[in-house]
């Protein structure tokens, strides 16, 4: 086995490795938002508070659009296509912040407080939870866009973007399934 | 029982979902339309190494890949915010929660790569 077959199967042994590692990670995170679910039936059972419906569905879609340049920006480095790459890049870290900008800024702004109950409490713990997910992804997408900006991917090596896409696209998946429980499941009370 | 104002959002949000879906087709019909009837001139195309092209023909059909799904998961969305105001059904909500988890799992997450011996 010469030198640069050796160093190739190391790099694949260590790929497939790290990335058993990160979906290890993922189930552990599983069962921590699958808990705030949890909370969420036995505490809520078949109500939800009045929350802005508009605001919900805008938020959800800010964040599937974000998972969606984000996949661009790993096909294009996989391509080697290094200006949609960091376009893309850096579109997501946008399109995470405008979500936080919603849960924060307008969601945690109306008329439900953490001090209201079970209600302020499953609603302040799902949505604290999942943003501060999120903060976690932006400050992860801009430390891989600085690297990308400096040349530090190429089509063949590209492990920490493809971690950091993994990353963002569960956080997302995890919303998919916070948006109707929180949203738009059992009946209004006012 | 579904009152006028429910019934308005499901319609204005049906009504959006059937307007994009005309805009995409007709801008895709149009497109093709236009390739058939203005094909571009052969001899004005760049030349092109085969490795190239096989590149960015893959390229572009990941590109390609992301933008269905994403349309697809809109599409989901779209129906279950129907759902959700209309009828409010948690059984019809999960499932399209399940599906709507599938696809991102599936094609932006690549699950596979776990087991497979595949690269990136």
């Amino acid at each position: 086995m010469t030198a640069l077959t050796s160093t190739l199967a190391d790099y694949r042994h260590q790929l497939r490795n790290n990335r058993l590692g990160l979906w290890l990670f993922f189930v552990s995170e599983a069962f921590l938002f699958g808990g705030l679910l949890v909370a969420r039936f036995y505490l809520w059972g078949n109500t939800r508070p009045d929350l802005d419906q508009k605001l919900g569905l805008a938020i959800t879609s800010v964040l599937l659009i974000s998972s969606f340049f984000m996949a661009r920006a790993e096909s294009a480095i996989a391509h080697d296509d290094r200006q949609t790459f960091l376009e893309s890049l850096f579109t997501t870290a946008i399109l995470g912040v405008t979500f936080l900008v919603g849960v924060v800024g307008f969601e945690w702004g109306g008329h439900i407080k953490p001090s209201d109950g079970a209600y302020g409490a499953v609603l302040y713990g799902m949505t604290g939870m999942h943003a501060l997910h999120v903060l976690s992804g932006v400050v992860f997408i801009l430390i891989v866009w600085n690297r990308g900006r400096k040349g530090g991917f190429s089509a063949e090596r590209h492990w920490g973007v493809e971690a950091c896409a993994i990353y963002w696209h569960y956080v997302d998946v995890v919303w998919v399934f916070f948006y109707p429980a929180l949203y738009l499941m059992g009946s209004v009370i006012h | 029982m579904i009152d006028v104002t429910q019934a308005t959002i499901v319609l204005a949000a049906l009504s959006a979902v059937l307007l994009v879906g005309l805009l995409v087709g007709s801008l895709a019909f149009f497109s093709v339309f236009v390739n058939r009837q203005f094909p571009p001139e052969p001899a004005k195309k760049k030349e092109e190494p085969a490795a190239d092209v096989a590149l960015l023909s893959r390229r572009s059909a990941a590109y390609r890949l992301g933008f269905l799904v994403l349309t697809a998961l809109a599409v989901l969305t779209a129906v279950e915010y129907m759902v959700g105001v209309a009828w409010s059904s948690v059984a019809l909500l999960l499932v399209l929660g399940l599906f709507k988890a599938g696809l991102i799992v599936q094609y932006f997450m690549h699950v596979t790569r776990v087991w497979s011996e595949e690269e990136h």
